[in-house]
């Protein structure tokens, strides 16, 4: 009997294994579009790290590490592309675009800011190597806030830090240095501005999210390192949707969480792998106007659409909330 | 072609064993099953083994093909004009636009080596070549070789090659054939180009050898395609020394430089030629060598000239002439160290050598006899960080010291970050590999990367296993980290607890800088363990530099920033270093001169020495260790190398190590006269007249022997090795004729090679002669007009198209050619075993189902009654809801009478019977096919037998009470034997027994359809699956409690003793089970 049973177990198991049954794992999403493989011809990329959408949400903008910023429908049809200054330095790693269709790019390892018109014509660009106010060391995101001022991060030689600027490009503001203390940062890699005109940083290494008044107070820091829900690990970019749900991309943990503002954890999606709603080391998330989610999965050379997260998943009783 | 094929056909075999072994197990363990249930399984168990089988052997069905893959291979050697290279490119993207539905298109590019740059695709667009190809040779037959293999064996194939058909290297029509039996078609499309004005240099024809101040010609051969004026400049080691006018002729021209040698050395010469209007310049250039016997010349290479004083005092007198240079000015070439008959490595370590010098110096001994002297100090032998590069090779001492227990180690952990720059990951771990092999086999290395985070790609552990480690090494895959600070808290961890005893610990971190920097806290933690860091900067990013500047800073160490990758392994063994210290051994001795050694002849003791390096004497016969510490270790060890001969001293030869030594002034000077002069190689004059030619990658070596009479000498052993940049091929030299010795060599790339002759004349003395060849440009730049007739060759052997020459605007109709399908449909292999071993899945369940599981064919019927009546049954009009009223009634009066027994309720077995019975009449209202009223019972089953109620005619049966009292047992849900056994022990029972445990259970004998079978309206799950195994000529009670209960009243219960039997054993079961839950 027992025999027979761990036979037929036996058997069962085999079944699973040849029908490729697995247990274990967590389910993912699926994703409604993936578009892109590796390469330097149009549509491809070379380990894509960041999206933006045009104003009217038909264009969809991308970076990756071949010095270009390349246009898509949002169905990931390749529209146009142009290239970004070239050097040895590497790639542009940020980018926000402006109710006009100004596309505002973080030329990262050049130490400057880009200003694009929409079919890509370079309108302005300032900045340069330095650590005085205004000037860059590897600048890694930009975002324009609601008053049209603009914001940028930035990390390197120990000078890891906020800067603000006018719409012209004058700097108003520098805060933060390399640390962990709340207004100190280590890598902050995205930034974001919600509906209050909160300023969200991506304080990457320090594993947290700390949020800036506009005047560049300190409001709030949460977060906690980590892989359970509502830990981060390499936080590495953020972005709102319509309904003020903070997406916040990490590269450790390779998954999208989703928080209040408040850092309440809602919900999160992805896992490492390479199969459709599974990420390797994603850098960017940017969600559209109709609520569809884009992360840019950086070292599977492709781009990730996921439908609109439910309306229902406003707040839950999260046991882990901010700290 | 047949229609079936199996790629591993052996496994074929298998089928035959493996059905025997299905039958024979079904034999053994299906016994129980009988009829068609036995044979369903055993046919279902053999299928499943034929798949499975099939599948093994990978069974293949062919399928005819409307595919059509066209490969486009583009030529990109240097003869092919770089407009022609473009032209190309647009050519594919025309031909591109052509292709249909079927079509499928791919590139391959090829120089010397063919690159796949894109497989065959439904779509074929291309930007540019992003394939590194070398271009310096042409290799046809390599680039169709791979095309192919690339082309889909599904399809009808083509290979379109746009060449200019000049091939350096193999034979393309060689593998025409290979084209023609594989069935594709080679189309051709002629890359032309002209040189009009083309000047270029054929050859330098030089003597190999002369003497001081011997006169001698230079000849310089340039060939022009028209006449023109030019002008000849000619170099001596590069210096200008001639330059001259010429009228150049159509055709070949002879140019000649008479040239007088004063300095006896090896000298090389170059000339370059220019024409106003010349086309090509990378074909302007000639090689020669002469080599200038004289005085042996030593070179001794130190840091610091201070430091070398001593030494180069020491041979003064001794009949050679010394050169003192830095590491620095080394020469960076083969040949011009022929200069030189001895070099003298003082304290220099292996960092501040390239790997080509180590590798010249090397063959240089090797295959050319010079000497090689390396002379100890903290650069030196394993602090150098020789271990494992050719200097080693070519040293009589070991850099690994073995004899040493208790020598204290280094460790060192390096942290890899992804390099962004082509193959930066493949550099970072050949140069972490390099590291390893300089290591001690105690030392400790661990190799720290992101991956799926921060983590340890190889643990801390002893570098005893080399090849095991680096082999763990080269599967590394370095990710994109974010932050040191993790990574660096990991290494000083590791090096804190797993390389505790390690006297020197050290920390190198190669990254672009992008990281975000550990913490000062961290960082001062890591200095308070004594751990030193070192960074080293590749490509970095914007503010990279700065962090690692700074950790290098703060950790002590020294900050890299690397401009060539090329750098990166030398900065790593200068790093190296750091944990090689402890080899070092500082305390005064006196050498023990161990006697019989020709390299100490006459000198009987030497003063004391402070200090030395350990290593350990090589394993060799000629190995001759002169002199020890001691320890034992060895001071002083020669051996012969090849044609060279090679000393290793591990003291120094300065005021350190050595200051006694330069303060006693004659042995110090006897000692080093003596030894570097053991070293010098031969200068005995060769009488050889050696002619060196290179061509299509072969060098010819031809040698004539003459005595001083004029007459040919003849059966000399002469031995023959070539020195190259790169390689350092064979040579076998044999005599072909009287006096004339003849030989060949590989010569794969362009640049110098070294070719060392070796013989012993007529007294038995050792002869060396050196002389030199070079290639001094690729032979693509010496063809200067297409070659159309291999390309129409390669077309017509295969059937292919020869498309007209390439031009900027490609005919639209040629074009469609390009996909045309005159080749015969092809048909292709379509594996499947997928399907195979899906099926063999699949059956294995049926397989279990076919034995474990019985439904009955009237629980068929049943089943598909309950189907129809919950689909189209409820379409139907009252009488069928009737029924399922009814019905429904029937199963709440049995869920009721089940309820009260789980209830523990003491049903009397009436009561009991009554209410399944009345579940039971409704049934045949909603079978499919109801059993009339008073009819028979339906026909007898005939699956397999079960040992169950064998005993006939038995009215009924009563569990022994051992079976019903025990309370444990529940057989009924066993899905095998088990009930059996129980039952069928239980002997013959009056019709009344009651039961053990005194139940109250209905009577079998009264109520013999009062079983607990379910109602047929009811799921296979509740019931309609019978788990027991019918006895053959019993009526299956779960076909409806409506046909058994017709059997009772039919008043023929005698007449189906066997079925009342089963019946009430299952309504026994039923009971005990309640009962056991009860207890």
């Amino acid at each position: 009997m027992i025999r027979a049973s761990v036979r037929t177990l036996g058997w069962v198991a085999c079944l699973a294994l040849l029908t490729g049954c697995g247990a274990g794992r967590p389910s993912v999403p699926a994703a409604e579009l993936t578009f892109g493989r590796e390469g330097v011809d149009d549509g491809q990329f070379r380990m894509p790290r960041e999206v933006g959408f045009s104003p009217d949400g038909k264009e969809l903008y991308v970076l990756d590490r071949s010095h270009r910023v390349q246009v898509f429908s949002p169905d990931g049809v390749f529209l146009r592309m142009w290239p970004t200054p070239f050097g040895p330095l590497g790639n542009p790693r940020g980018l926000d675009v402006t109710p006009d269709g100004r596309i505002f790019v973080a030329d990262t390892h050049n130490s400057q800011v880009l200003v694009y018109s929409p079919d890509g014509k370079l309108i302005r660009k300032w900045g340069k190597s330095g650590k005085a106010p205004g000037e860059f060391i590897s600048v890694t995101d930009v975002v324009v806030d609601r008053q049209g001022y603009l914001w940028t991060c930035e990390y390197g030689s120990y000078n890891d830090r906020i800067q603000k600027f006018t719409p012209e490009g004058r700097v108003l503001l520098t805060l933060g240095k390399f640390g962990n203390e709340p207004g100190e940062f280590s890598r902050p890699q995205g930034i974001a501005v919600d509906r209050d005109n909160r300023i969200f940083v991506a304080d990457s290494v320090n594993h947290r999210i700390q949020i800036l008044s506009p005047e560049g107070k300190v409001l709030k820091v949460w977060g906690e390192v980590g892989q359970e829900p509502g830990q981060l690990r390499y936080p590495y970019d953020v972005s709102f949707d319509a309904a003020g749900r903070l997406y916040v991309v990490e590269f450790g943990n390779c998954r999208v969480s989703v928080f209040t503002p408040e850092g309440e954890f809602l919900t999160s999606f992805g896992r490492p792998g390479r199969e459709e709603g599974e990420f390797d080391h994603p850098w960017g998330v940017n969600v559209a106007r109709n609520g569809d989610i884009y992360v840019s999965d950086t070292m599977n050379y492709r781009i990730q659409k996921f439908p609109p997260l439910p309306k229902t998943i406003v707040r839950q009783a999260s046991a882990r909330t901010a700290r | 072609m047949p229609l079936i094929s199996f790629s591993h056909p052996w496994y074929l075999l298998l089928l035959p064993l493996l059905i025997a072994g299905v039958v024979y197990v079904a034999r053994q363990s299906l016994a129980d099953l009988r009829g068609s249930r036995a044979k369903w399984s055993l046919g279902l168990r053999v299928g499943l083994v034929t798949c499975a089988v099939l599948a093994l052997a990978g069974l293949q069905i062919r399928k005819p093909t409307k595919k059509l893959a066209v490969i486009f291979v583009l030529d990109q050697s240097d003869s092919i004009p770089p407009d022609q290279k473009a032209r190309a490119i647009d050519y594919v993207n025309e031909a591109a636009r052509k292709m249909g539905s079927d079509d499928y298109g791919g590139l391959l590019v090829f120089g010397s080596d063919a690159y796949l740059e894109k497989e065959p695709d439904k779509a074929l667009k291309i930007k540019q070549v992003h394939s590194q190809v070398p271009r310096d040779y042409s290799n046809l037959a390599g680039a169709l070789r791979l095309a192919l293999a690339a082309l889909p064996e599904d399809s009808q194939r083509r290979v379109v090659l746009l060449s200019d058909g000049n091939e350096n290297l193999g034979s393309a029509v060689e593998e025409a054939a290979t084209a023609v039996s594989s069935n594709v078609q080679i189309d051709v499309v002629p890359v032309s180009y002209e040189y009009p004005h083309e000047v270029m240099l054929e050859k330098m024809v030089t003597p190999s050898e002369a003497k001081v101040g011997e006169p001698f010609e230079i000849r310089i051969i340039a060939r022009s395609t028209e006449k023109a004026p030019a002008v000849i400049r000619l170099l001596r080691n590069g210096e200008l020394i001639a330059r001259q006018a010429v009228d150049l002729l159509e055709g070949p021209n002879v140019i000649n430089f008479p040239q007088s040698l004063e300095e006896a050395r090896f000298h090389s010469y170059e000339a370059f030629i220019e024409t106003p209007k010349d086309q090509l310049a990378e074909n302007n250039r000639a090689l020669g060598f002469v080599l200038v016997k004289g005085k042996p010349r030593v070179l001794i290479v130190e840091n610091d000239p201070n430091d070398a004083r001593y030494l180069a005092s020491a041979l003064q007198g001794q009949k050679l002439e010394v050169d003192v240079r830095s590491p620095g000015r080394l020469p960076a070439t083969l040949a011009e160290f022929q200069t030189y008959d001895s070099v003298v490595l003082s304290n220099v370590g292996a960092y501040q050598l390239t790997p080509d010098q180590m590798k010249a110096i090397r063959s240089s001994v090797r295959d050319l006899g010079t000497g090689l002297v390396m002379i100890g100090g903290e650069n030196s032998f394993g602090p150098g960080a020789y271990r494992g590069t050719p200097i080693e090779e070519a040293l009589p001492v070991d850099m690994e010291v073995r004899k040493h227990k208790v020598m204290p180690v280094g460790a060192v952990a390096m942290v890899l970050h992804t390099c962004e720059f082509p193959d930066g990951n493949r550099w970072a771990r050949e140069t972490a590999a390099a590291v390893v092999d300089v290591l001690g086999e105690r030392d400790k290395v661990g190799v720290l990367l992101y991956g799926a985070g921060e983590q340890w790609g190889i643990r801390m552990q002893p570098a005893a296993n080399k090849e095991k480690i680096k082999s763990e090494l080269y599967q590394l895959d370095p990710g994109d980290m974010p932050d040191f600070h993790q990574i660096v808290k990991m290494a000083h961890d590791g090096l804190v607890t797993d390389a505790k005893e390690a006297a020197v610990k050290h920390i190198i971190v190669i990254s672009d800088g992008d990281p975000s920097p550990p913490t000062p806290e961290l960082m001062a933690m890591v200095r308070k363990a004594k751990i030193t860091m070192s960074t080293v900067s590749v490509f970095p990013h914007g503010g990279g530099s700065g962090t690692l500047e700074g950790m290098a800073q703060v950790g002590k160490g020294q900050y890299y920033d690397v401009k060539s990758p090329n750098e990166i392994p030398r900065i790593f063994l200068k790093e190296a270093q750091r944990v090689l210290k402890p080899a070092i051994i500082e305390e005064p001795f006196t050498p023990r001169m161990l006697p019989g050694s020709q390299v100490l002849e006459g000198i009987g003791g030497t003063p004391p020495l402070m200090g030395y390096v350990a290593t350990t004497p090589k394993e060799a016969a000629s190995v001759e260790v002169a002199m020890t510490s001691k320890r034992d270790d060895p001071i002083l060890a020669s051996w012969r190398f090849g044609l060279g001969k090679a000393v290793a001293f591990m003291s120094d030869a300065k005021n350190r190590w050595a200051a006694p030594w330069v303060a006693d002034g004659g042995t110090y000077s006897k000692f080093w006269a003596q030894t570097i002069r053991w070293t010098v190689r031969s200068t005995a004059r060769a009488d050889l007249d050696t002619q060196v030619e290179i061509n299509q990658r072969k060098g010819k070596v031809t040698i004539d022997v003459v005595d001083n009479q004029g007459n040919f000498i003849n059966m000399l052993d002469i031995k023959g090795s070539v020195a190259g940049e790169k390689v350092s091929p064979q040579l076998r030299i044999e005599q072909t004729a009287p006096g004339r010795y003849e030989g060949e060599f590989d010569a794969p790339d362009k640049g110098q090679y070294m070719i060392g002759l070796s013989y012993r004349d007529s007294q038995g003395n050792p002869r060396i002669h050196t002389v030199g060849a070079a290639v001094p440009y690729s032979p693509e730049y010496r063809d200067l007009q297409a070659n159309t007739a291999v390309l129409s060759n390669l077309a017509d052997r295969t059937r292919g198209k020869v498309h007209p020459s390439l031009t900027a605007k490609p005919d639209d109709t040629d074009l469609k050619t390009v996909w045309r399908r005159d080749r015969r449909s092809h048909s292709a292999p379509q594996d499947l075993w997928p399907l195979l071993m899906l099926l063999a899945a699949l059956l294995l369940p049926v397989d279990i189902g076919v034995r474990r599981l019985m439904v009955t064919r009237a629980e068929w019927v049943t089943m598909a009654g309950t189907v129809y009546e919950r689909t189209l049954g409820r379409l139907s009009g009252g009488a069928r809801r009737r029924a399922t009223r009814e019905e429904g009634t029937g199963r709440l009066l049995g869920a009721k009478s089940r309820a009260a027994r789980r209830m523990g309720a003491e049903l009397d077995a009436e009561s009991l019977a009554a209410a399944e019975s009345a579940a039971a009449e409704t049934a045949p209202a909603q079978g499919a096919t109801p059993t009339p009223a008073g009819e028979p019972t339906r026909k007898t089953y005939e699956g397999p037998t079960r040992r169950m109620p064998t005993v006939p005619g038995a009215g009924s049966v009563t569990p022994s009470p051992a079976a019903g009292a025990g309370g444990k047992a529940a057989p009924v849900q066993g899905m095998e034997a088990p009930a059996t056994p129980a039952l069928s022990a239980a002997p013959p029972a009056p019709a009344s027994a009651p039961s053990g445990n005194g139940g109250k259970e209905a009577s079998p004998a009264k109520k013999p359809e009062t079983t607990t079978a379910p109602a047929p309206g009811k799921t296979p799950s509740s019931g309609s699956v019978v788990w027991h195994k019918p006895v053959p000529g019993v009526t299956p009670e779960g076909s409806g409690a409506g046909t058994g209960k017709d059997a009772t009243d039919t008043g023929k219960p005698a007449e189906k003793p066997a079925e009342e039997g089963g019946s009430t054993s299952r309504l026994l079961d039923a009971k005990r089970r309640a009962r056991d839950r009860k207890n």
